[in-house]
C-alpha cells in the first residue's frame, strides 16, 4: 500500500524512479515517508526532481562511520576513555560485591579555630574538580599531596569571603556490606593530607 | 537549483538503491533536521552552562589535566579560567546562530569545534562520562546536511537521513557498548547482574527517598538484570516502527527519569539525541508548511 502510494505520488518525473523512495519509509523512527507527511502536513505536493547522492558524498559517510566504529569497539576491548567520544563506556560497567565495601572519596579541610576537620562538597563549585575526576587519578593525587594545594587554591578563589583552609585531607569513607546490606557505620580513612602554603 | 524558495522547486536527494545504502542514509524531511537542531543546539548552551559548566573551575585546577588522546596529538594545554569563559561565549553565540538556522553549515561547524573543544575540557580531567557520546557525534553531522528549513517538510534528504542514522546508532551503541564493557569488566556478566553495582551507587550518590531500598537487594539484583535485558536489547529500536518505536523511546526517557530522581544520573545529553527517532517535523505549524514559501 505504502509503495502505490509512493507510486502515485512521484511518478510524474521519471527521475524518480531512479533510486527507490521506499527508503524513506524507512526513515530514522518515524515509520512515515516524507511525502505522507508533506501531504497530512497540507504541504503542495513534494518535489520529484532527484538529485542522487554523488559516489563520494555516499563513501565518506560509510567509511567515516566505519572508522569510528572500530575505533569505538576498540576503546571497549582496550579499555581506554583516551578516544573520547569513542571510548569505554565504563560507568557503573564494574562488578561489586554483594559482600565487598563501598568506598566513596571525600575531601575535609582544617580551618582555623576549628577543633576538626569539616567535611567541603566534593565538586566543582567548591574544590574546584569534581569527586569523579579525583577518583578517576586517584593513585596520583596519593602520591603526589601536592595536587590538593590545588584544590586548596581553588575553594580560596572561589569562597573569598570565607576563612583560608590551613590543611586539605584527603579522605575515604568505607561502608562493608553482608548480602548486599550495610553492615556498621562507614569507616573512614585518611588517602593524603597537604599543609595549605 | 532554483533561489526561489518553495517546496515544489526544493530538488530531493535521492537515496542509494542497495538495500543496506537505503537503511544507512533514508530519505527524511529536510524539516525534521531543522526541528531536531534547534533542540540539539539549544541543548548544548544548557549543558555547557550546566551539566558540562565545570570547565571555568577547571581553570582554577590545571594540575588535574589528563588531556585525551586527540587533545595530547592536538597540544592542546590546560583551560584557563579566561580562556574556558571566552569558550562559553563563542559556544552559546555559535549556538544560538545555528538553532536559528543562520549560515547553517558555518555556525554548524563552528558550535562543533567550539563544543568540541569544550569536551576535551570537561572529560579531559580525570573522569570520562559517556552520556555525551551521542550529543557530540551530532554536533559534527548536523552541519554536513546543509540548509534544511521548517517548512521543507515535503523534501526529502538522504544527507538529513544519514546524519539523523548517525546520532541513533551512536545513542543505541551507549547502551549496547555499556553491556560489553560490563562483560568485559567484570569477567562474567552475572557478576555483574547478581552484584551490588545499583547499592554502591545508591549509597554514594543516592537520593534519600531511595535509601529505604537498600534494604531490598534483591529487588535491586532483579533491576540489574532488567537493565542488562533492554540495554542489550537497545539496538533492535533501530528497526521499530511507529507505536512500537515511540514506546519504546518512552520507556528509555522513562528509564532515565526513574535513574534521576533515585541516584541524581539524568542521562540527559543522550536523552535529547533520542528525539532523533522521531517526526519532529509534525511540530512545525502547518502555517509555515502549507504555502510552499518561505
Amino acid at each position: 500500500m505504502e509503495e502505490k502510494k509512493r507510486r502515485l505520488l512521484t511518478s510524474q518525473d521519471p527521475a524518480a524512479q531512479g533510486p527507490d523512495p521506499a527508503g524513506a519509509s524507512d526513515g530514522p523512527g518515524a515509520g512515515e515517508s516524507a511525502t505522507d507527511i508533506a501531504r497530512s502536513a497540507g504541504a503542495p505536493k513534494p518535489a520529484t526532481r532527484v538529485k542522487p547522492l554523488s559516489k563520494v558524498s555516499v563513501g565518506w559517510r560509510i567509511v567515516v562511520p566505519a572508522i569510528a566504529f572500530v575505533i569505538l569497539t576498540c576503546g571497549q576491548f582496550l579499555n581506554t576513555n583516551d578516544f573520547f567520544p569513542l571510548g569505554s563506556l565504563t560507568q557503573y560497567a564494574t562488578a561489586k560485591d554483594l559482600n565487598g565495601t563501598v568506598n566513596s572519596t571525600c575531601i575535609e579541610a582544617q580551618f582555623p579555630g576549628e577543633d576538626e576537620p569539616r567535611r567541603l562538597g566534593f565538586n566543582a563549585a567548591t574544590v574546584g574538580i569534581e569527586r569523579g575526576d579525583v577518583e578517576s587519578q586517584l593513585d596520583r593525587v596519593i602520591a603526589h599531596p601536592e595536587l590538593l594545594q590545588s584544590m586548596a587554591d581553588s575553594y580560596i578563589r572561589l569562597h573569598p569571603d570565607e576563612p583560608k583552609p590551613e590543611t586539605m585531607i584527603l579522605c575515604r569513607t568505607a561502608t562493608q556490606l553482608k548480602n548486599g546490606l550495610a553492615v556498621g557505620e562507614p569507616e573512614q580513612t585518611t588517602l593524603a593530607k597537604w599543609e595549605v602554603r | 537549483m532554483s533561489s526561489v524558495p518553495t517546496l515544489r522547486s526544493t530538488p530531493t536527494e535521492a537515496a542509494p538503491t542497495n538495500p543496506f545504502l537505503r537503511w544507512f542514509m533514508p530519505e527524511v524531511p529536510l524539516a525534521r533536521v531543522a526541528v531536531f537542531r534547534v533542540f540539539i543546539y539549544l541543548f548544548i548552551i544548557i549543558d555547557v552552562l550546566t551539566i558540562s559548566g565545570d570547565v571555568i573551575a577547571h581553570g582554577w585546577t590545571p594540575e588535574f589535566y589528563q588531556p585525551l588522546w586527540l587533545a595530547r596529538f592536538l597540544h592542546i594545554p590546560a583551560v584557563s579560567v579566561l580562556g574556558a569563559q571566552i569558550l562559553l561565549t563563542l559556544i552559546i553565540v555559535f549556538s544560538l546562530l545555528a538553532a536559528a538556522g543562520f549560515l547553517q553549515r558555518l555556525s554548524g561547524w563552528a558550535v562543533a569545534l567550539s563544543f568540541g573543544a569544550w569536551m576535551f575540557y570537561t572529560q579531559g580531567y580525570g573522569y570520562v562520562a559517556h552520556d555525551h557520546m551521542a550529543l557530540v557525534i551530532a554536533a559534527f553531522v548536523l552541519p554536513t546536511i546543509g540548509t534544511a528549513r521548517f517548512r521543507d517538510v515535503g523534501t526529502a534528504s538522504a544527507r538529513a537521513g544519514w546524519a539523523l542514522r548517525m546520532v541513533q546508532i551512536s545513542v543505541v551503541l551507549t547502551y549496547f557498548y555499556s553491556v560489553v564493557m560490563k562483560w568485559i569488566a567484570s569477567g562474567n556478566i552475572t557478576h555483574w547482574a547478581n552484584g551490588a553495582v545499583i547499592i554502591w551507587a545508591l549509597m554514594r550518590r543516592g537520593a534519600e527517598w531511595s535509601k529505604p531500598f537498600l534494604e531490598l537487594p534483591g529487588l535491586l539484583i532483579a533491576a540489574q538484570w532488567a537493565t542488562l535485558v533492554f540495554e542489550f536489547l537497545s539496538p533492535v529500536v533501530l528497526f521499530l516502527k511507529r507505536k512500537w518505536l515511540y514506546g519504546a523511546v518512552a520507556f528509555f526517557f522513562l528509564f532515565h527519569l526513574m535513574t534521576y530522581l533515585a541516584l541524581g544520573i539524568h542521562f540527559l545529553p543522550t536523552v535529547i539525541c533520542w528525539a532523533a527517532f522521531l517526526p519532529l517535523e509534525k511540530l512545525v505549524p502547518k502555517r509555515f508548511t502549507s504555502t510552499g514559501t518561505a
